[in-house]
């Protein structure tokens, strides 16, 4: 009998080559009726004025931004899942996602983005790194897994109570309209400053999620016996929770709230690695990118009044989808 | 040879103490039994001598070096902790899960290697759950459930192992079988610390028993001696007498103590 580690190559490969596809595809689609090679040649500023616009300037923020958010949300869902042990997990779950959103309202609220655009970013990432602080201070750092999950509802209802008082008090309709549908999510109108903003902060996240695999394997068989086996408790837990701040902060700074990715997206890839924890963070990163790239071209296709927000679609589709899931596979989950 | 001690260790929730003053050693090559009431102390006790718990007074020693001076990966090789009603959160495959016990031996960025294959193969084989290797864990009876659990522990070849309540809901086959296991253990080298509720099964395969009561050890020594003493009777609040039938010793409760 011979113990290895299972081959994951194959599937790994799969999904890159599927993020790439779908990275192409939404490069290539989209309302301006511009035809692949000219995007392509667009990139690289060699088309014509229009197409260079639409290409570098329009499309290309767009689908790099649905790779790192959709890659920052998965990651951050598979390692919340892990850590907690809970499929049900999610970013928001921890409150981070509520309160990066409160963040950017009150960006909105206060007229700050007036004064400096980029204060809409900034403060959603504030947002999660002050929940990500909070969450560490309360539950402190020998906290049970219970107590962290409490804490990041008490987290999560006051961010939503708060960004609910800013709708409610909201000083016209324009100003409730602005931070309503910031809430919902997109993509749409991005530039590569965006992406500039994001991508730090999603990628240190990103690093310290990825460095959380062998405390998340250990843990599949409990707190005390991970302990037992040498993993620091106390060190795992401020790499998840400091990693899911970065990265969700980083997300909602540039696309608001785009719910059940990280909920869905390790949910549905971890029977193809054996439901190992360590071997599902880089696959749900690629997995989310993936979705989020498919949704992103989702909401310019499917034919709408206004397009459809990113943050509606995976909500619509991802809610009924998961709790079919649950019902299915709810006698294997214990 | 390796040893674990522990020195007048205190351990207290709040206002309740849990262990007061708690002197324990094991050795390699013994296999020892806490015993005791409900609530004596025994899984604080092993939760401090494993490393999970820090005591707030007293020092646990690992080969005389304090643990806490003792890195984490350092103690995790030497000594195995088997958790009372050990359950897989993910339905893991037999064999990664038991691969999971070489995670002390593993720097950060270093995979599996042909060592550490081996000895996962070895412990599969040691608990008798090689033909359960593709199987996974949440499919598998209580009792093979155990004996997966515990070739996870062996698979990181410690030298001291920590077992608390191993045999608890397991039907009679299964409980000596595993106690038979944790016993030949010990004829390798390897120390057994064990919780145990049935009083039996550690007269007949423990080298001497340790009575916990109300967070003190109030008796430690050969089975028989502990079993029959006054601070067993007083412990449990009913007499206990050792008999052998059979060549096999049993420990049956003759009467309350008023």
């Amino acid at each position: 009998m011979r113990v290895k580690t299972p081959p994951i190559g194959g599937v790994t490969v799969l999904f890159a080559v599927g993020v790439g596809a779908a990275f192409f595809a939404s490069l290539v689609i989209g309302p301006a009726d511009i035809d692949a090679w000219r995007i392509v040649k667009g990139l690289f500023g060699a088309a014509d004025e229009t197409a260079n616009l639409v290409a570098a300037g329009i499309r290309l923020p767009r689908a790099l931004l649905g790779v790192m958010v959709g890659a920052a949300l998965g990651l951050s869902g598979a390692a919340l899942q892990g850590f907690l042990r809970n499929p049900l997990a999610e970013p928001g779950l921890l409150g981070v996602s509520a309160s990066a959103a409160l963040g950017a309202v009150i960006a909105l609220y206060f007229g700050v983005m007036a004064l400096f655009p980029l204060a809409l970013p900034v403060f959603a990432v504030l947002g999660a790194m002050a929940a990500a602080l909070v969450i560490q201070g309360l539950a402190g750092r020998d906290a049970s897994m219970l107590t962290l999950i409490l804490v990041g509802v008490a987290v999560s209802s006051f961010a939503g109570s708060l960004v609910a008082l800013a709708l409610n008090l909201a000083p016209n309709p324009h100003a409730a309209l602005e931070i309503a549908f910031w809430l919902l999510g997109s993509l749409t109108d991005r530039s590569m400053l965006h992406v500039w903003l994001a991508l730090p902060f999603i990628v240190a996240g990103a690093g310290l999620l990825l460095m959380t695999g062998r405390g998340l394997d250990a843990l599949s068989l409990g707190e005390k016996s991970a302990q037992s086996m040498g993993v620091d408790m106390g060190r795992l837990r401020m790499l998840v929770v400091f990693g899911t701040a970065a990265c969700v902060g980083g997300s909602v700074a540039v696309a608001g709230v785009v719910g059940f990715v990280g909920l869905v997206v390790p949910h549905l890839l971890r029977p193809l690695v054996g439901h190992e924890p360590a071997r599902l963070l880089p696959l749900s990163a690629l997995g989310g990118a993936l979705i989020v790239l498919i949704a992103d071209i989702g909401v310019r296709l499917i034919p709408s009044q206004g397009e459809l927000k990113l943050g509606v679609l995976t909500g619509i589709v991802g809610a009924p989808f998961f709790l079919g899931l649950l019902l299915k596979t709810r006698s294997e989950m214990r | 040879m390796s040893v674990l001690e522990a020195d007048n260790v205190r351990v207290a929730f709040g206002a309740a103490e849990i262990l007061n003053g708690v002197c324990f050693s094991l050795r390699a090559g013994e296999m020892v039994g806490l015993i005791g009431p409900n609530g004596a102390g025994k899984s604080t006790l092993l939760n401090g001598l494993s490393g999970i718990l820090t005591p707030d007074g007293g020092m646990v020693a690992l080969d005389g070096r304090p643990i806490d001076v003792i890195s984490r990966e350092e103690r995790a090789q030497s000594v195995g902790y088997l958790e009372q009603n050990a359950v897989a959160h993910w339905p893991l495959r037999v064999d990664r899960l038991v691969a999971l016990g070489r995670i002390p031996h593993l720097s950060p960025l270093r995979r599996q290697t042909a060592e550490d294959e081996r000895a996962v193969e070895a412990a599969m084989a040691a608990c008798d759950v090689v033909a359960l290797a593709a199987r996974r864990v949440t499919t598998l009876s209580g009792g093979e459930r155990l004996r997966v659990m515990l070739a996870r522990v062996l698979a990181g070849t410690p030298s001291l192992i920590l077992a608390d309540e191993p045999v608890a809901g397991l039907d009679p086959l299964h409980q000596l079988e595993t106690m038979k296991l944790l016993h030949g253990l010990t004829r390798q080298g390897v120390g057994v610390a064990v919780v145990l509720h049935d009083l039996t099964l550690a007269a007949r395969y423990c080298d001497r028993l340790c009575l916990l009561s109300q967070g003190q050890v109030r008796a430690d020594g050969l089975p028989i001696e502990v079993l029959e003493s006054d601070a067993a009777a007083s412990a449990f609040g009913v007499t206990l007498k050792v008999a052998e039938t059979g060549g096999v010793r049993v420990v049956v409760t003759a009467e309350k103590v008023l």
